[in-house]
């Protein structure tokens, strides 16, 4: 996991991939308790193209192709861990992304998606495990009310907060 | 000399709250420690999942 993380920070710093984020069941694992998950999601921000707005994952896996690494499915193996990049989708990502907050792992400093707004894509997205993930979160007491109520308030979300926290 | 209803409320007594307490102290753990806990979750649900056909990759930490 270290090697995973500390390469990287290296594609971050070597300009490969732009911003990133841990988020998912791994990024919830910091805060909370562990599950089960298979894969290490990192959401980033990919360097524009020259000629276009098209953004593409594709140099990045023939980068990690070129470096030796195997794909597996929709992840690349990174020293022992499945990765899978995934692109900033929509605004509540954008903004998870750009907040997120510098966590030390094993002395490696590494960017994760900050609880409040973990919670608000669990809610966004909606199944099972991440209903799961918002009760759990819920309960934790690492929520910031204030942070949550204003980014539930942006995305429209405090009706899915509600239903899902009063049940 | 104990009767054998205080020693029973003794061992049920903590029950309620066992299970959020067991899960505080999982929160609080280090992240390594959680990782190791997640490739040990990972290392049961496996064979679950490569009997329904799936193909999961169980994290190879010690890299």
């Amino acid at each position: 996991m270290r090697a995973t993380l500390h390469y990287l920070r290296q594609m971050h710093e070597s300009g490969i991939i732009g911003g990133y984020a841990i988020g998912g069941a791994m990024a919830a694992t910091f805060y909370i308790e562990p599950v089960t998950t298979f894969d290490l999601d990192v959401f980033v921000v990919l360097p524009q193209e020259a000629d276009g707005l098209l953004l593409s994952l594709g140099p990045l896996y023939d980068y990690l192709r070129a470096a030796g690494f195997k794909e597996d499915k929709e992840c690349v193996v990174i020293h022992g861990i499945p990765v899978q990049f995934l692109p900033a989708f929509n605004p509540l990502v954008e903004e998870a992304l750009a907040n997120a907050i510098e966590t030390d792992y094993d002395g490696i400093k590494v960017p994760v998606f900050s609880p409040e707004h973990l919670t608000a894509i669990a809610l966004q997205t909606g199944r099972g495990k991440d209903k799961a993930r918002v009760q759990s979160f819920a309960e934790s007491g690492v929520l910031c009310p204030e942070k949550l109520t204003g980014i539930l308030t942006r995305h429209g979300l405090e009706g899915k907060w509600k239903s899902l926290t009063t049940d | 000399m104990e009767k054998p209803d205080d020693r029973l409320n003794r061992a049920v007594t903590p029950f309620p709250f066992g299970k959020p307490l067991h899960r505080e102290a999982l929160r609080k753990l280090p992240m390594p420690e959680k990782v190791r806990i997640v490739v040990a979750l990972q290392k049961i649900a496996a064979p679950i999942l490569r009997a329904r056909g799936e193909t999961p990759t169980v994290w190879d930490i010690e890299v």
